[in-house]
Parts: C-alpha cells; structure tokens; sequence
C-alpha cells in the first residue's frame, strides 16, 4: 500500500511515537552541552565527546527510523495504541503521584488510596478482593519493612 | 589450592549457607514468572543484601541467579513463555514434551541438566580465576579505561538488533552517570540542583527502576503472566499426595535421562562458560548456540522441536554455565558478563569494594567463595527443585492486577531504604519510564546499566591516564596490553558491522522474494477464478 494511499492520522502517530526518544535525548544533550560549557575543560570535555558522538549517531539513527515508517505498509492509531497502553500510562502517572503523597500524607496513608484507585485501574472489580489485598499488602509490608527490618517508613506533613 | 580453602571457609559457615538457600528459594519464585527474571529479582533483593555482612549478600544474589536461571525453564516448559532469555531455547523441546504429557520429565530433565553445566563450569572457573587474575594485575589507568570501554561497546553492537541504538543506550547511561560532581575537580555538572546528585547517580533505584519498575509497566497491560496454564500435567491418583509422588517420580526419571547425555552435557557447559566470559554476550546467546550445535551433532536431528530431550539438555547446561562463567570479567576485570552480574558489581561497590585486578589480591577468599557458592548452589537445585518445581508452577498463574502493586510497592520501599530518600524514589520512577519507553522502541537496556556502571570507572580512569600521560594520545597505546585491547576493539566493532550489513541485506533479500511471491500469487488469481 503506497503512502498516499492510507489514512494521514494513523501514519503521523506512528512517527510521532518512533522520533519521541530521539528528540527527547537531542534536547537532553544539547541542554547538558550548553549547561557544562563554560565549566573548567577537565570537567565538560568527557560529557562534550560523548554528546557529540551520540548525537552523530542518532542522526543516523533517525534517518533510518524515518525511512522504514515510510516504507512501512500499517501504522496502527493513536486510539489502538491508547488502547494497548493506557494501563502502563495510568500506572506510571498514578504511581507519580504515590511518591508526591508520601512525604505529604505519610507512607501508609498513600498506600492505601494508591492500591484503592490502581487495582481497579488494572482491571479488579470486586470491592472486598481490592480491600483484602490492601489490607494484606500494607500489614505485610509494616511487619517486614518497620518491625523485622526495622525500616521506617515516612510520616506524612499532613498527617502522621 | 590455599586460596580455594580460604573460600570454602567463608562459605562453609551457617550464615552463608543460610542466605545461599534462600537465595535459591528465592530465585526460584522470581525465575517461574515470566518476565520478573534473575536481574529484576536481584535489583529488588540489593537493599536488603548490603545490609547483610559482604559475603553474605554476594552469595544471596549468586543463589538467587542460580535459582533463577533453573526456574526460568518452568514456564518455558509448562507454558511455552521462558521465565528468562536463557530459557528460550528449553521451550523449542520442553513444551513439545509437556503437551505430550511429560511436563515433569522435562522439568527432571532441565533440573539434572542445569546443575551439571553450573557444577563443570564452576569447577572449569575455580581454577582459571586464579591465574587470569595474576594477568588482571598488570593493568593500569589506561588498560582499564579500553576495557571499560571494550565492555560497553561489545555490549553495546552485540545485544539487541540494532547496534546503533545499543550504543545510544550506552552513551545514555554514560551521560546520565556524568551528570555528578566531576571526579578530579569536584565541579558539579548538570545536576539541576539536586544535592542528591553530586555523588554518583545511585545505582540502586537505577537498577531497580530499569529492570523491576518497566517490567511492571510492561505487564500490566496483560491480562495474564503468560499463556493460560494447560493441563499439562497429568493426573496421577486422586489425591495430592499420590499426584505429589507421580510427579517425583517422573522428574526423577528425566534425572536420569539426562545422564545418558555426558558429551552434549560438557560440550554445552563449555560453549555456555565461554560465552559468558565475553561481557554482554549472555544467556540468551549461550542456549541457542548449544542447541545449534547440538542439534548439528546429533545422530536424530529430525527430532528436535519435537520434544527431543538433548534440545532441553544442550540449552539448560549451556545456560547455568554461563552464570559461571559471567563471574570472570566482572570480578576480575571489573565489567559485568550479564545484567545480574552488573547488579552483582553495584553489591560489590556498595559494600565498598571495588572489583577489578586489584580484588584477587585483596578479596581472594571473598572471590572464590562466591565461586564455590554457584557450584554448590547447581547441586542445591536437583534436590530444592524435586520439591519445589510442582508447586512453584502456581505461581505462573498470579494475574498482573496482584502483581504489579506488590512488586512496585516493593520496589519503591527496598529504594527508599537504601537512603531514606524520597528522591531516590522518584529517580526510580523516572529510570522506570525511560526504560519502558526504550525497550517498547526497540532500544537494549543492558547498555543502559553498563553506562551507568561502568561510566564513573572509563572517566576517572581516562582523566588519569591523561594527567599520567601529560595529555598525550600516544600514551594510550604504549603498553602490550592496552595495544591488545585496541586492536580487539577494532576487531570486534569490525565483525560487528559486517555481521549487521549481512544481516540487512538478508532481510532486504527475504522482502524482496515475499514481495515477488505476493505478486506472483496475486496475478495468478484471475486464472484460477
């Protein structure tokens, strides 16, 4: 199927998606590049080579990748790839925000509302298995973590 | 032979052997579910290893890549999806058998198999540590910054189908262990203000959040571990215990199966231990090249993929002997041979000491008790595995929905121990994504943990040979070994190149005859019709 033939949506998301980390790091190492250059030689040249280097090879790379998604014959949608992994996108943000209520609610405390709101995020419906295995999980981790290996976990600013 | 004596003398205590069996037990857990595996279960054991004394946490993690690396052959067998890479290859003949209702057979089979292989290479690397360590010795700033580089760029063009985005992930993890206070100048670089940055990154969420925290990422969008467990196994008896015994009894047999099998046996732990020397190369090359070869020694090569059980054998001796035979360039030489061994290497510098051609001389019963653990920990399996194989095929069937919240939480708490640093937890997070998002683009991770690991030691170690060396490149080629170490660098970067433009126009070859194929089918159509 020749390029002009798909639809324009599903062929520009598949690019968007495969040049992501390539443009992500180009911006990472030009802001370190910029950010050491006016350090003493014997600190910035190391970073300065590697940058260089890497940056050479991710034209090429990118100049590959680009070739083979115009050759490629089916791009799948943002929708289809929404679908596939919206799960892995919502765990990590949920998580993100887990680590943000620890210092602010206590360990414990953010425990409870992060397996609340994950668990059915990942597909468990039944409100006494999500109560259960909350409960369980968080008595498990206070015996091994405060009691055994006496680890203590954060006390929230709120609470705590 | 006084230096192996000093070893089985810190590893013949209770203490020691303890933690080796649970290390084990362990192992087994994380190596039955696919996708956990023996780098992500020993990223998550780290914490709680380096508070225990040094040679017990050394020898924790060696019992739990041990276990690992057998258990792994569970759901390859059982359903189809290897626990780890070096487990593939058990999969083309263990499942075929399992369907035929041999599972425990070839589960007896891969147990016998993967503890001779670890007990031949073990014995094989007891006695050339010694001797290759006393080479160790001799190198210099110069000769450790190429090999540090040498590691990362065979693992770099090796793992993986691309090699340039192996050497992206490289130069990725040398960038992001840059980003600290400069070595010799104490100059800050790129640390955005975070205090918590002008030491070294710290390897402990790094590793954790690469390995443990993407892998959670990637299952949870699956609806179960691996396929749905078939029955598999048949049911012997009608009560557990007669069941329990049928099942003892057939693994038993495929024991002794597997000793009918003494030449592919040897032949599979020296391909599996000389490929584990190579940094990078690892278990997933080591099975199927034993397999390859065996397959094209064998008198009935028809059989294989049919449930043939020197497919089984070749790939499980092959892939514990590798365990061994990662242990010499990552003790001797300071680069890690596989994944776990890195987290073995990030153990070693927690506890303070710095592993590398200087550590034979120093930590000589240290060395070779963790040598003399991996070969009692090969025995330890035929037993810990008759007890354990049939239960522990439960665990295959733990859903993601339970998982993923347990093994993250764990993740997150064994981080946050380490330095009571919620910052270290968000760096968790953050190595979590970025290694999600490479290995969804196609990008190898291990490079990534090299980078990371091996970055502080190629820099300080390079500034030096250029202080020692007045800035002048010709010091870099001045000695025998440093001049060996170039040329083998150029060498391997040289096939490596060749093998991926071969590589490419084969593929380019095979799409060029698909195509021909399609066209031809399709303007015979209208004939047909």
């Amino acid at each position: 199927m020749s390029p002009k033939n798909r639809s324009e949506r599903p062929y520009l998301a598949r690019l968007a998606i495969v040049l992501s980390l390539p443009v992500a790091l180009t911006i990472y190492a030009i802001a370190f590049y910029i950010t050491v250059d006016d350090l003493d030689p014997t600190s910035r040249v190391y970073p300065q080579i590697l940058i260089t280097v890497m940056l050479l090879v991710l034209a090429s790379l990118v100049w590959t990748e680009v070739r083979d998604w115009y050759r490629a014959s089916s791009h799948a949608t943002l929708g289809q790839t929404w679908q596939r992994w919206h799960r892995t996108v919502l765990t990590a943000a949920w998580t993100a925000v887990f680590i943000w209520a620890i210092e602010l609610m206590g360990f414990y405390e953010a425990l409870v509302i992060y397996m609340i709101v994950l668990m059915p995020m990942l597909g468990v419906r039944r409100p006494w298995a999500i109560a259960a295995y909350t409960a369980g999980t968080a008595i498990g981790l206070y015996l091994l973590f405060d009691l055994t290996l006496r680890v203590r976990m954060p006390d929230g600013l709120l609470i705590g | 032979m006084e230096d192996i004596l000093a070893g089985a003398e810190v590893l013949f205590q209770t203490g020691p052997l303890l933690w080796l069996v649970v290390g084990i037990l362990i192992g087994f857990v994380a190596g039955a579910i696919p996708g956990v595996g023996s780098a992500n279960a020993a990223a998550l054991l780290l914490p709680f290893a380096i508070g225990l004394p040094t040679e017990s946490s050394l020898i924790l993690i060696g019992g739990l890549y041990a276990g690992c690396l057998f258990a792994a052959a569970i759901p390859a067998i059982l359903i189809n999806a290897p626990g780890e890479p070096g487990s593939a290859a058990t999969a083309l003949d263990g499942y075929p058998m399992a369907q035929e209702g041999k599972a425990e057979r070839a589960i007896g089979i891969a147990r016998m198999a993967s503890a001779a292989g670890g007990i031949i290479a073990g014995t094989i690397v007891l006695f050339v540590m010694g001797p290759l360590s006393k080479v160790a010795l001799q190198f210099g700033a110069v000769e450790i910054f190429v090999v540090a580089l040498f590691g990362l760029m065979v693992i770099s063009v090796v793992i993986g189908d691309s090699m340039r985005k192996g050497l992206i992930a490289a130069a990725i993890g040398l960038l992001i262990a840059s980003m600290s206070a400069n070595p010799l100048t104490g100059q800050p670089r790129f640390t955005m203000g975070f205090v918590e940055l002008y030491g070294d990154v710290p390897f402990v969420p790094a590793v954790i959040g690469i390995f443990g925290v993407a892998q959670m990422l990637i299952i949870a969008t699956q609806n179960s571990v691996g396929q749905q467990i078939l029955a598999a196994t048949h049911e012997r008896g009608r009560n557990a215990m007669a069941r329990f015994v049928g099942a003892m009894r057939e693994a038993g047999g495929g024991i002794l199966q597997t000793l009918r099998y003494p030449v592919t046996i040897v032949r599979s732990a020296v391909i599996g231990l000389l490929i584990g020397v190579i940094p990078g190369m690892g278990t997933s090359t080591a099975n199927f090249v034993s397999y390859g070869v065996a397959k094209q020694y064998s008198r009935k090569p028809d059989n294989y993929g049919k449930g043939e059980p020197e497919g089984i054998i070749a790939s499980e001796a092959s892939d514990n002997a590798v365990a061994s035979g990662t242990l010499i360039p990552t003790l001797a030489l300071g680069i890690p041979g596989s994944a776990t061994a890195a987290i073995v290497l990030a153990a070693l510098y927690l506890q303070g000491i710095q592993p590398g051609p200087k550590l034979m001389a120093t930590e000589s019963p240290l060395v070779y008790a963790l040598i003399l653990a991996a070969i009692l920990a090969s025995i330890l399996i035929v037993p810990i595995g008759m007890a354990l194989a049939a239960p522990l095929a439960i665990v295959t069937r733990v859903k993601p929905q339970y998982l993923v919240p347990a093994v993250l939480l764990c993740c997150i708490v064994g981080t946050y121990s380490v330095r009571n640093s919620i910052f270290d937890v968000g760096l968790l997070l953050v190595f979590g994504i970025l290694s999600f998002v490479m290995q969804r683009l196609g990008y190898p991770i291990v490079p990534l943990v090299l980078g990371l690991v091996l970055g502080p030691i190629a820099e300080e170690n390079l500034l030096r040979a250029m202080q020692l060396g007045n800035n002048e490149v010709s010091y870099f080629f001045q000695s025998g070994i440093a001049q060996a170490l170039w040329v083998g660098l150029v060498l391997t970067i040289g096939f490596s190149v060749v093998r991926a433009f071969r590589k490419s126009r084969e593929a380019r070859a095979q799409a060029a005859t698909a195509e021909a194929n399609a066209d031809a089918a399709t303007s015979q159509k209208p004939e047909n019709s």
